[in-house]
């Protein structure tokens, strides 16, 4: 015998209208396609960087931006297109991993708080305030002061921060859908808990927390290479883009490119993924506005 | 205005979100590894201060004990020695405070100047191509970090232009205006790519509301219409966000101060950090919880005083 | 018993529309709201402007004032006591806008300010359209509300909108309309949003007010019931388009067009208030596909091939009369004669 499962909304067939929509959006296209070719650079740098990005040169010190050498070089005659090349194998990761760990742990918080409510709702309610009374970056750099400068101790950093504010816009959701109708249907059939939470209401819950997810990770790599920048991220030699941008801090009188020259991808990027999640947003809007 | 009680009963919500938040920095440097009388003394101290530190913190009763003289010692505004500045860390935050809420303002004033007119232009004309203009313009400002716009400005109107100093502050309100400029107009850059997404919705959504089209039908004049009935309405939703965003405009500061050598409590957390200075830290994380809130609540009596029909809650 | 309301003829005409084209959207392919509508309304009339949502009389009312703007775009011509408002400006508007013309709305609730006092709210309509002072504006607004029928008016200049119940909050509207005595007021369904008793007082109110100041009046509705208690005359729109105009009762007795057929077969007749409505099967095109040809032939139980094709015109088959129909209900002779 097979078990009856109750149907939750159909899913495949909005995914291919949703396509459809998508598709013929130009912010998302655009969005989608800087977000790619990012991923492809982060994954073969090698590919792309015309120049060795350890290499000195010492025939073409602090040079400014040319045809041969289009961000400059800096004072040690690398060029500068490469390092910043390289670096999207750091930032890419920045994204990823900073907001991914804090989508997890957040996610799993707001649906079991959305759904049993009561006394846990409660102290999360008055944890929210408490996180929320805290400027973002200066909760996570007390926590790295604690935990010591550092790529991973950054990570840890911002997700014990960050999860509360996933954990908040899921519980929000959860709490809509469990208003409807199929959440008290699925609770007549006698299904468990955890599966209506899981197999029922998150899947339908999960639209707002995608758009926040990509908007999240633009977010992301703002405060990585603000992070690195202070000193507190990455740490030198890693090639990141904010570090190469505070390398470049001394030197910004003379040879202005070699720190604001990765300051374009940054805002590149961060532009990537929230032309994405704003149009990913807009589609995911009930009709009729 | 907002009523008495109004006011009381939104300073009692606080009261817990607070003890909370008191919690954490309380915790704070229980985390750390090893003795914290160690980590909150100088590195040459020497055993007598030890011992007085630990007397002073509750160190050797149990945790809650502790928090409890943690408060206690908070409230009385003790908040330890600074063991980078050698002096108590109240002093040292008092001294720095009052730059980083005169840049903060200054950082407000502008994004609302950039915003507001933008705003209004754009909905006004909403979809067509200077809306789209503005908003992609503003885009791009929100993809950027607050230190890199305050890099770029420090460059081209600093360094090339040679219009505003470059860092330092200066010693007269008015010096400072001038002083301040780069930094204040970095972070306001950013706060105002959020501040007009958000006035440029609410206007569109006011503007098209029955009470402004109502409005127009008993035949008021335009600047009536516009002023009267729509800024008024927008302002609600923007005094929210610019209350809520006083996070955002904190962690600003911080980054600003840093790259334009303002000496405010965002470069002194800074300074800390590398010195491993935790009773500076700690004190540093509490004055900024503490604005924060301060800043929330001022958003709530804003909102009330604008909107009547928030009043009786 | 007919014509006993309203002597028509003799009372000059106030408002003239002519061929009324609303159209929103990209100008070559507009989205066309109200389509060449033309009527007449005299002073002291109340005029009953019925049709389903979407049919383009909420538009209709908007247009007169020029309220659609800068959306929509309008043609024709919009004669007011003789002059065209359609080429006013914005500015040249506002004298006549709350002054000459006044409109209500729908909605109580959101057609009010909800952060200024209603004292404002009904002097600054005086402070834009009289030479009153102050004082003399505060004195004036506490007679309006207690005009309108607001308990206690003085004491309630300060209080804001959502201290108002929905009947009450629609009382202080129509008191702002008429704080400048205009000659036309435009009601857009002004009491769709309330409670079936306080429906009537409202009408009732409207009527009585439009009597004392003898004004006219075109009131927006989607419910027979409404125009049969206080109009004079009924216009009946769909689908942009008007089909059918005459005075109240002769429309009701005999209506001419079949969809002012059906629409009357949806007003509770004796019975309890509560009973189903009937309605319409189908339902009204878009404003994207609406047809070039008759828009009702896809619902209608008369169409024919000739409705599909060809438009309708507007003919006065009788006195004050007017159809728009290929095959009305009722020949020309019954339409006379009655």
């Amino acid at each position: 015998m097979t078990t009856l499962e109750f149907p939750a909304p159909p899913q495949r067939s909005r995914l291919s209208a949703f396509l459809g929509l998508a598709l013929r959006r130009p912010a998302f296209l655009i969005g989608t396609g800087i977000i790619a070719a990012s991923l492809l650079i982060a994954l073969m740098p090698g590919l792309f960087a015309p120049y060795d990005p350890l290499a000195f040169d010492m025939g073409a010190i602090q040079q400014g931006p040319s045809l041969s050498h289009p961000f400059g070089t800096d004072g040690f005659g690398r060029d500068i297109l490469s390092r910043v090349l390289w670096a999207y194998r750091v930032d890419m990761q920045m994204a990823f991993f900073a907001t991914v760990f804090a989508l997890m742990i957040g996610v799993t918080t707001g649906a079991l708080v959305g759904y049993y409510g009561g006394i846990a709702d409660m102290i999360f309610g008055r944890l929210v305030d408490a996180v929320i009374t805290f400027p973002f970056l200066v909760l996570v750099i007390a926590i790295v002061a604690v935990l010591g400068p550092g790529l991973v101790n950054m990570y840890v950093a911002i997700t014990a921060v960050n999860w509360v504010y996933y954990a908040r816009l899921t519980r929000a959701e959860i709490m809509a859908q469990k208003a409807q109708d199929y959440a008290a249907a699925a609770r007549v059939l006698g299904y468990s808990d955890g599966r209506i939470i899981f197999r029922h209401l998150l899947p339908n819950a999960l639209g707002p927390v995608i758009v926040y997810w990509m908007t999240d990770m633009a977010l992301a790599i703002l405060l990585g290479s603000s992070l690195g920048y202070l000193g507190l991220g990455a740490q030198p030699p890693a090639a990141e883009w904010g570090v190469l941008i505070a390398e470049g801090r001394n030197f910004i009188m003379t040879a202005w490119w070699i720190s604001l020259m990765p300051g374009l991808a940054i805002v590149l990027t961060g532009l990537g993924f929230s032309l994405m999640g704003d149009s990913l947003a807009d589609l995911l809007r009930p009709k009729g506005r | 205005m907002p009523s008495l009680s109004y006011l009381l009963s939104r300073l009692l919500q606080i009261v817990p979100t607070f003890l909370l938040v008191m919690v954490f920095i309380f915790l704070f440097v229980r985390l750390l590894p090893g003795d914290p009388a160690i980590a909150m003394a100088e590195a040459k101290a020497s055993d007598q201060q030890l011992v007085e530190i630990r007397e002073r913190l509750g160190l050797n009763e149990p945790l809650p004990v502790q928090f409890g003289y943690f408060v206690r010692n908070t409230l009385t505004g003790d908040l330890g020695r600074s063991i980078l500045m050698k002096r108590p860390v109240i002093e040292v935050i008092m001294e720095r405070l009052p730059v980083t809420i005169y840049l903060s303002l200054y950082a407000v004033a502008l994004s609302v100047l950039v915003a507001a007119p933008l705003a209004l232009l754009a909905a006004t004309r909403a979809n067509s191509a200077t809306d789209v203009a503005i908003r992609g313009v503003f885009q791009v400002g929100l993809s950027m970090p607050v230190f890199y716009i305050g890099l770029v400005l420090l460059t081209v109107l600093g360094a090339k232009l040679r219009l505003f100093p470059v860092g330092g502050y200066g010693r007269t309100f008015f010096a400072n205006l001038y002083h301040l400029a780069l930094p204040a107009l970095s972070i306001a850059l950013y706060t105002s790519a959020i501040l007009m997404r958000n006035l440029r919705a609410s206007l569109v959504e006011v503007l098209d509301a029955e009470f402004v089209q109502f409005a127009r039908a008993k035949g008021l004049p335009r600047r009536v219409v516009l002023s009267r009935h729509v800024l008024r309405n927008a302002l609600v939703s923007a005094v929210t966000l610019l209350g809520l965003s006083i996070g955002n405009l904190m962690s600003g500061t911080l980054v600003t101060e840093t790259v334009f050598a303002v000496p405010g409590v965002g470069r002194l957390m800074l300074e800390a950090i590398f010195a491993r200075d935790y009773p500076l830290i700690q004190g540093l994380t509490l004055t900024f919880a503490v604005i924060v809130s301060l800043t929330f609540l001022a958003t709530d009596l804003v909102q009330s005083w604008l909107d009547p029909r928030l009043r009786q809650a | 018993m007919s014509d006993t309301k309203f002597e028509a003829a003799d009372r000059p005409v106030m408002l003239e529309i002519r061929n009324l084209i609303t159209s929103f959207g990209p100008p070559e392919r507009p989205l066309v709201a109200v389509d060449r509508l033309s009527l007449k309304l005299r002073q002291g009339e109340i005029l009953g402007l019925v049709g389903e949502s979407g049919s383009g009389k909420s538009i209709t009312l908007r247009s007169i004032l020029g309220l659609i703007r800068p959306r929509g775009r309008v043609s024709g011509e919009i004669l007011w006591k003789g002059r065209d408002l359609v080429p006013l400006s914005e500015r040249a508007l506002g004298d006549i806008r709350g002054k000459e013309i006044a409109m209500i709305f729908q909605e109580p609730m959101t057609s009010l300010n909800p952060l200024l006092p209603v004292g404002i709210q009904i002097t600054e309509n005086l402070a834009a359209h009289t030479d009153l002072d102050a004082a003399s504006r505060r004195r004036e607004a506490i007679t309006l509300l207690d005009r309108v029928g607001i308990p206690g008016a003085a004491a309630r200049l300060g209080d804001f909108p959502h201290e108002f119940s929905g009947g009450m909050r629609q009382r202080v509207m129509i008191a702002i309309a008429l704080a400048s005595r205009p000659a036309l007021l435009l009601a857009d369904e002004p009491t769709t949003a309330l409670d079936v008793t306080i429906q009537d007082q409202i009408l009732r109110l409207l009527q009585s007010l439009a009597g004392e100041f003898g004004m006219s009046v075109i009131l927006v509705t989607h419910d027979m019931g409404v125009v049969a208690a206080c109009c004079d005359n009924v216009a009946v729109m769909y689908g942009g388009r008007l089909c059918e105009i005459g005075s109240t009762d002769t429309v009701i007795e005999r209506p001419a067009h079949p969809y002012t057929e059906g629409l009357l077969h949806s007003i509770p007749r004796g019975g309890a208030p509560r009973t189903p409505l009937y309605s319409i099967p189908g339902l009204p095109s878009g404003l994207a596909d609406r047809p070039a040809a008759c828009a009702f032939a896809s619902r209608c139980p008369a169409a024919t091939q000739l409705c599909r094709e060809t438009l309708p015109l507007p003919t006065e088959v009788a006195a004050g009369r007017m159809l728009a129909c290929h095959h009305p209900r009722r020949t020309a002779e019954e339409l006379r004669h009655g």
